[in-house]
């Protein structure tokens, strides 16, 4: 059998990572989390609105951040969508997004100018990253209240195509998430945009019409009683140029509405790519894709879309992980206060059963949620869950509670037997730190095989959770790209046997709150010192597997260099 | 109980002996003498008149009046139980003797009375009105009504049988006819101030926040510490969402009536809606170190901790309120979703079923015991429950929902797709309703503007999602005629009318 395992030159092990030195915490949990903001040179504030109260939804909902490696220097850089105000600014003086170089050493550095990307304001919103053109350089799609934006990646350097690509909007429209996604398995990332309430700022209702209160206080109206935002998808044609499909592709055709958070996910294990979408006040949806070009809304159907008791919720992010190691992507979502984030299990029969109270999320309705994300923070080979929360309307700060504009991150540990526990408070600062987080990308900053959490803030510099493990659990980190399929691998599903244990994982567009995740995949092995085999299912379909990987690195699974795996095993089924 | 003024009948003269003569004779004296109040001197004439002829059921029945007017309750009692005995079917007497008897104390004993005198003689106001008013103390509402209905069908200028008729409407659900009758004492008598109160109550209840608050302020006018009116004012800031409103007005209500349990528990939770979790849990705690017997108390102050996601408070003083008053339904609904959320199922369901049992027409909890039941995979048995609570209330789409997805689960397609499209369909109009609220709300926001245009269209808008809201009919209305299309402006006055009688006279 012919197992190829590349290595990468720049693959790092425990040890070669920033030299910021590790906090070593007694927390007794096997992780810790360490602050970088403004010291490491994360310094961009991003402006979102009026500071203490708003007059529209629009100031309140925030950005997201992307996560991705724009340089191909081995490092993740990040990418923070800025806003504006309804006041405006000077010419010259406007809010600008900021691209950070992760310069390897603990510190990033604002290169927004160098490659091409100060040049953009307005109500940016998310952003998500694939390989639109299969060059090997990542791209980066903007979302706005306005017109979106579409950067290809030149090399370091980004060129905005978005009319040439044919992504120009006739009307103003309130684009929220987006994920690439080859929908299709024609090899080439498609795009998929959330869209939350069609706006109207000329006619919509303000706080001083009396009609909208939260908790007796006048806030920004919305979203019931707004008109809601209908989804997009772009299929990619080649040569960088996009078609609308939202009509064809059956995208259109839910009752659901008011999007914002999404990620894709292959929910049924089939092969084809399917995408999941937060809705706020609405029923969730999940769009299956049917493999021949159309997708279906069945997230009412596979009882993804509600409360446990039955009730639309105010979803915000998802995360995508298989915490329950059933071999299945299970989800988590966030929603608003007075309501528990939903932890849905997808049964592996096309259901998900949701375990909010059986596993312990049933203790949290304070919080206002936002960003989420499954991700092994001790490497124990069990998915843990990090929320990122604070309220949507800062006029709360008049209000005596301790859940109030800025709030504290809640971090679930998985117990490893369906339950998680609540570690917020052993993990301290900085994750008990207020703080009014919107989106939050997950990835592994500093290659040290921990997953760490870039977090956009609302009217203040983002915050990086550094994660250092200190269990002394074992970890792979698997970049996959793709030759034939999309080389950003977008929709491989990955299994990772060590010993008697599976886990799944697979390289998703978007996650959770209007934000980009690592494209690269993270498993966290415990004990085992080797991963004994990975079985890759690239998004065109085809199987290959790796043998003897060795623990505690980074290794490059290209398509076409692993051995073929007959059809038929699955992807899944691990414990 | 009201007073009513006394009935001074004329009672016919018999054929006398002789001293049945003089007795008549002094039977009619006494008689003048009691409508011109000289109460003492008719109670002598009428004592003598007694003794003279024993068998004078008038005698006695005035001599009663006389001194039920000198508060001789006991002495009326006894003079009036002689003149029934005597003549079974003077129908004042009757009347006057269950008025003696509710004012002794005597309830069920004057329902009597006034049933014999209502039955003897059913177009004698007096009689109907007071035994209405003694059915509605002794919480026969429909019984109620029926008598207060025939004594406003003989007198409809007489405010108080108004009034109790309002109230007694009201507890049987019939808040469009109570609210007329309220506002009919009220119009009948204007320092009435019980009437503009409970008028002010009831409006609220029917969702005329505006027209509740004017008539709870009128109360106040009359009587600045009037409890219900106070109270009402406070309940519709909470319900506009103006916690601040409602947090000072309870505040007030407190200090006016500080031992006034419902003042503290508003404010409780009030203060919850404002946000403020830990002064509404202050709150609570010391009304129920005052009042450690009131359930209600420690129903609200576990739902309080709930909310601050303290399970195991909250579960306590859930616990004791149901201690305190194990037919508290809610406390048991709350109790069963606190133990749900903290994954005790089997007290969860004991909890739900026990709601149930206070409630029986609870349709929430048995949808709850339906959902557990359902995620433990007894489907059957969660059907049961689940179809019981349509069976109660069957706009319910949640309900609707996890029968659609057990039938889907059993292989039942055709069935599970048409409980779904039920549940999608209830879900739409539910989403209808929300949205044609709120452009209710822009439109009226627009019409107070002046901007004419705007409140038509949202107006217009607001009846299209939600044909049968009549305050928006009446919105329409009065922005269409301010734009001068009284024909279109008449059409949804009148469609106002049909869906809410009580919206006819009230400006939008």
């Amino acid at each position: 059998m012919r197992a190829v395992v590349r290595s990468l030159a720049l693959a790092v092990a425990i040890g070669m990572v920033l030299s910021v030195p590790a906090l070593t915490s007694d927390n007794g949990l096997g992780f810790s989390f360490r602050l970088l903001g403004p010291d490491a040179g994360l310094t961009g504030r991003i402006v979102f609105g009026g500071v203490d109260t708003n007059r529209y939804l629009l100031e309140t909902t925030g950005t997201g951040v992307a996560m991705f490696d724009y340089d191909n220097d081995g490092w993740l850089d990040l990418f923070f969508v800025n806003g504006t105000t309804l006041e405006g600014f000077p010419k010259g003086k406007e809010p600008r997004p900021f691209l950070y170089r992760n310069t390897g050493d603990g510190r990033f550095e604002d290169v927004t100018r160098a490659a091409g990307l100060s040049e953009q304001w307005g109500w940016g919103q998310g952003a998500c990253a694939g390989d639109i053109d299969n060059d090997g350089h990542t791209d980066l799609f903007v979302t706005y209240y306005g017109q979106n934006r579409l950067f290809r990646n030149t090399g370091g350097r980004f060129e905005e195509i978005t009319e040439a690509a044919g992504l120009t909007q006739t009307r103003t429209r309130w684009n929220t998430g987006c994920a690439f996604v080859d929908y299709d398995r024609d090899g080439r990332l498609d795009l998929f945009v959330a869209n939350y309430i069609d706006l109207d700022l000329e006619n919509a209702p303000t706080p001083e019409s009396g009609l909208c209160r939260y908790k007796g206080v006048p806030v920004a109206c919305g979203p019931p009683g707004l008109t809601g935002g209908r989804n997009l998808l772009y299929r990619n044609l080649g040569d960088n140029r996009f078609v609308d499909v939202s009509e064809q592709s059956g995208i259109l055709q839910t009752t659901s509405t008011y999007s914002l958070g999404v990620a894709t996910l292959d929910f049924d294990d089939d092969g084809w790519t399917d995408i999941y979408v937060a809705n706020d006040s609405n029923p969730s949806s999940l769009y299956r894709n049917r493999g021949d070009g159309t997708f279906e809304d069945i997230g009412i159907r596979a009882e993804c879309a509600f409360s446990q008791d039955g009730k639309p919720q105010a979803g915000m992010g998802v995360g995508i992980g298989d915490f329950d190691r059933n071999g299945t992507l299970d989800i988590v979502k966030t929603n608003f206060a007075g309501d528990t984030s939903s932890l849905y299990a997808n049964s592996g029969e096309g259901f998900c059963e949701d375990r909010t109270f059986d596993a312990g999320l049933g203790m949290n309705t304070r919080w206002l949620g936002w960003g989420a994300g499954f991700a092994d923070f001790d490497n124990d080979g069990w998915l843990d869950i990090f929320l990122t929360n604070g309220h949507v309307y800062p006029e709360v700060r008049h209000i005596p509670t301790e859940a109030a504009y800025e709030q504290r991150k809640v971090v679930y540990r998985n117990t490893g037997n369906g339950l998680f526990t609540d570690v917020t408070d052993r993990l301290g600062a900085p994750a008990t730190t207020p703080r009014a987080g919107r989106g939050s990308a997950f990835g592994d900053l500093d290659n040290n095989g921990t997953v760490d959490v870039a977090v956009a803030n609302v009217h203040a510099t983002p915050d990086v959770f550094l994660t250092t493990a200190t269990a002394g659990h074992h970890w792979v980190l698997l970049h996959l790209t793709g030759t034939k399929s999309n080389r950003s691998a977008i929709g491989a599903r990955v299994r990772v046997v060590t010993g008697d244990v599976t886990q799944i994982g697979e390289v998703q567009g978007g996650g959770s709150y209007l934000s980009q995740n690592d494209l690269r995949l993270h498993f966290g092995l415990g004990a085992a010192t080797r991963v004994d085999r990975v079985e890759v299912r690239w998004p065109n379909g085809q199987r290959e597997g790796w043998s003897g990987l060795e623990a505690d690195r980074m290794h490059r699974l290209v398509e076409g260099e692993g051995t073929p795996v007959e059809s038929g095993a699955p992807a899944g089924s691990g414990q | 109980m009201l007073l009513a003024a006394a009935v001074l009948a004329a009672p016919g003269l018999r054929a006398q002996t002789a001293d049945g003569n003089r007795a008549a004779r002094l039977v009619a004296e006494g008689l003048a003498l009691l409508r011109a109040e000289r109460t003492a001197e008719a109670e002598r004439l009428l004592t003598e008149a007694s003794t003279l002829d024993p068998k004078n059921a008038q005698a006695s029945y005035l001599l009663g009046i006389a001194l039920e007017r000198r508060r001789d309750l006991e002495g009326a009692q006894g003079a009036y139980e002689r003149a029934v005995a005597l003549d079974p079917e003077l129908a004042p007497a009757h009347d006057r003797l269950g008025f003696v008897q509710g004012l002794l104390g005597r309830t069920d004993l004057a329902r009597a009375s006034f049933e014999r005198a209502a039955e003897l003689d059913p177009t004698f106001f007096d009689a109907q009105y007071h035994l209405g008013v003694t059915r509605w103390l002794l919480r026969d509402a429909a019984g109620a009504h029926k008598a207060l209905a025939a004594a406003v069908a003989i007198r409809n200028d007489h405010a108080e049988s108004q009034y109790y008729l309002g109230l007694a409407l009201r507890a049987l659900g019939r808040l469009p006819d109570a609210i007329t009758h309220l506002r009919r004492a009220t119009e009948l008598d204007g320092t009435l101030v019980v009437a503009h109160a409970h008028l002010g109550v009831a409006l609220r209840e029917h969702g005329d926040l505006d027209g509740a608050r004017r008539a709870a302020e009128r109360a106040l006018v009359l009587d600045p510490a009037r409890f219900d009116a106070l109270n009402t004012i406070g309940l519709i800031a909470m319900q506009r969402g103006d916690a601040e409103d409602a947090v000072s007005t309870f505040k007030r209500l407190v200090d006016l009536h500080p031992d006034e349990p419902t003042a503290r528990l508003n404010l409780g939770t009030a203060l919850m809606q404002k946000g403020d979790l830990a002064g509404a849990v202050a709150v609570l705690r010391a009304l129920t170190d005052r009042r450690p017997e009131h359930a209600e108390a420690f129903y609200n102050l576990g739902t309080a901790l709930k909310q601050q996601d303290d399970f195991a408070g909250a579960e306590t003083a859930l616990r004791e309120a149901l201690r305190l008053n194990p037919a508290l339904p809610d406390a048991h609904y709350t109790l069963g979703v606190v133990l749900w959320q903290t994954r005790r199922l089997a007290e969860a369901k004991d909890a739900f079923r026990a709601a149930t049992r206070a409630k029986p027409d609870y349709a929430q909890a048995y949808y709850m015991l339906g959902t557990i039941l359902r995620q433990e995979r007894e489907y059957h048995a969660a059907l049961v429950e689940l179809r019981r609570a349509l069976e109660i209330q069957p706009d319910m789409p949640e309900a609707h929902l996890a029968i659609g997805q057990i039938l889907q689960r059993q292989g039942d397609r055709a069935a599970a797709a048409k409980a779904f499209a039920e549940a999608e369909r209830l879900n739409r109009i539910k989403a209808d309703q929300q949205a044609a609220a709120f452009a209710l709300g822009v439109g009226l926001s627009r019409l107070r503007d002046g901007d004419l245009d705007g409140a038509v269209e949202r107006l217009r808008e607001s009846v299209r999602l939600d044909p049968a809201n009549a305050r928006a009919h009446l919105a329409l209305a009065d922005a269409l005629s301010r734009q001068g299309h009284a024909a279109e402006a008449a059409k949804h006055r009148r469609e106002a009318r049909r869906l809410d009688p009580s919206l006819a006279t009230e400006a939008p």
